[in-house]
């Protein structure tokens, strides 16, 4: 994908509400931007929606997927990996947990009921056999991450995501 | 991981039944001073704690009344912030005043990486120690089940997190960053409105900061674990920094200056967030070439012989370097030499869940780096050594 044309889909998609995220198109980034930025820590109401400028994505080729990044307002940094016009892979990094359940999509409710094994306060895993997922951190620092493990293009494991 | 889970579980279960004889209690003191209490490292309620939980016990109390409660099993956190109790825990929980803004009941999410809890904000007296904070903001934390009326913004952020299930009745969070990152809102008839300018008084803090004295930081401070481990193990908490004899930093300890409570370690030539954190039971770090446990301490690192993590710690804006080792081991080693009942699981890492995410990431220095040391969480405000907290500490 070109920057020229990715620049371009911003504008077009800033304004319209397609849905997307984890296991959808590339194009559900921009709602995740939309959603993550007007929520300020998550709220529902998308009226208030600020522009998205094309400035806060930026688009890595990468040898067998593309690396789409954003950060927020409140400072949350999201990559997501895209192969075969799906996102595949979700990691995000900031002071709070951000909305997952924009950011997860369909598969957040296998993240939300699938319980972790108590392992502290601190850190959360989630693995079955569609999802792997976790989150480690204290209050004012986070740090997260979903795969699809049937969607991972071959030949990639979760460290080669950078 | 669920192995090692189930194993946690069971360690904590061998102790219902191994507790009682006190033999293999390890205690640091025997005289608390009215600024101390007890830290408890045992199996939790209903045996349900993992290893590692540091447990202190806290008195409630209706503000300005006698009508009070003693909650045990109370989790030491020093990577959250202030008192969250459950509604099931508390008695008389319609008796603590809830706190309001434009006459609208508060309500806040507090976000752990367990899960989140969604609840009330209302005042209580606190009485920990020999001292008393009034009026404290607390959340009463609703555990009903199933529950109706969370924001969409707050579910939003995972899974509910079950205190009584991990066996604790209650948490209080001592970070030193003192004001939390809680989600606040006003709730009318199931309809929540986020809230972004309460002022601090409202806000849900450790209780220390609201103590008419010693109210500048605490100390967490534990003895050497004894090498055959120990079903229960006692350290102390002290309110204060510099207030007092017993808490008093002297030029032994090592300060390290934070920002949300975040310090530097630099480990294999990697810079990590890190914060010396009492909530995490193990020490959580990332390092891909440690081979991962199997059988029943899968998901935790196996080294093939006792190592050191040789990191450096430095100040959040990369001063004042300071060299750290911990040992690691196998944790079959340790705990085959073990009592039964042992709810102390010393020298024991595991992989970073969320850490994937990015190089620049998180570094946890659990509650076994705690033993046999003093750990010092100095407040915004403290003065130490002429400079200016927020800082952590540690010494030998």
């Amino acid at each position: 994908m070109q920057y020229k044309y990715l620049f371009g889909m911003v504008g077009i998609l800033a304004s319209s509400f397609c849905y997307a995220t984890l296991g959808e198109n590339p194009d559900s980034i921009n709602k995740d931007i939309q959603v993550l930025n007007t929520t300020n820590n998550g709220s529902q109401n998308l009226s208030s929606a600020k522009n998205i400028t094309a400035s806060k994505l930026q688009l890595k080729q990468q040898a067998n997927y593309e690396q789409y990044s954003f950060t927020t307002n409140d400072g949350i940094s999201v990559i997501q990996y895209v192969a075969n016009d799906n996102v595949f892979a979700i990691k995000w990094h900031g002071s709070h947990i951000p909305n997952l359940r924009q950011l997860y999509g369909a598969y957040f409710p296998n993240y939300q009921t699938n319980k972790s094994s108590y392992i502290g306060t601190s850190q959360h895993k989630v693995t079955n056999t569609i999802l792997d997922a976790g989150v480690t951190g204290i209050t004012g620092a986070f740090s997260g991450y979903a795969l699809l493990k049937a969607e991972m293009p071959a030949n990639l494991t979760l460290a080669d995501l950078k | 991981m669920k192995k090692y889970s189930s194993l946690l579980v069971s360690l904590a279960a061998l102790c219902l039944s191994a507790c009682n004889g006190g033999s293999s209690s390890s205690s640091s003191n025997n005289t608390l001073a009215y600024n101390q209490t007890p830290i408890i490292i045992d199996a939790g309620v209903n045996g349900a704690a993992s290893v590692n939980r540091p447990f202190v016990t806290v008195t409630l109390c209706v503000p300005g009344t006698d009508t009070c409660q003693t909650i045990d099993h109370v989790l030491l956190d020093s990577g959250s912030d202030g008192l969250r109790v459950p509604a099931s825990i508390l008695k008389n929980a319609a008796m603590y005043p809830q706190l309001t803004f434009d006459n609208q009941p508060l309500y806040t999410c507090a976000n752990y990486a367990a899960g989140y809890d969604f609840g009330s904000m209302n005042l209580t007296d606190v009485v920990w120690g020999g001292e008393t904070a009034k009026s404290v903001p607390f959340q009463i934390i609703d555990d009903s089940q199933p529950q109706v009326g969370i924001p969409a913004s707050c579910d939003a952020t995972g899974n509910y997190f079950d205190f009584v299930a991990a066996g604790q009745n209650a948490i209080i969070g001592v970070r030193n960053s003192v004001f939390d990152a809680d989600t606040n809102y006003t709730c009318n008839n199931g309809t929540c409105s986020l809230v972004s300018n309460l002022p601090e008084s409202m806000l849900i803090a450790s209780p220390v900061i609201r103590m008419p004295v010693d109210n500048n930081g605490v100390l967490l401070q534990f003895p050497t674990v004894p090498a055959t481990g120990a079903s229960s193990f006692t350290g102390t908490l002290t309110f204060g920094i510099n207030t007092q004899p017993n808490n008093s930093v002297g030029s032994s300890v090592n300060l390290l200056y934070t920002k949300d409570s975040l310090f530097n370690t630099n480990y294999n030539n990697t810079n990590y967030q890190a914060t010396f954190d009492s909530g995490t039971p193990l020490i959580i770090f990332s390092d891909n070439n440690l081979p991962l446990c199997t059988g029943e301490f899968a998901g935790l690192y196996c080294p093939a012989s006792p190592m050191q993590i040789n990191a450096v710690f430095s100040n959040y804006n990369g001063g004042n370097q300071i060299n750290s080792s911990y040992p690691l081991t196998n944790p079959a080693i340790y705990l085959g030499n073990a009592i039964a009942g042992n709810t102390l699981l010393p020298y024991a890492g595991a992989p970073c869940s969320g850490c994937e995410s990015f190089a620049d990431s998180i570094f946890l220095w659990g509650l076994p780096y705690f033993y046999g040391k003093t750990i010092y969480s100095i407040f915004p405000g403290a003065m130490v050594n002429g400079e200016s907290a927020p800082a952590l500490g540690f010494s030998s």
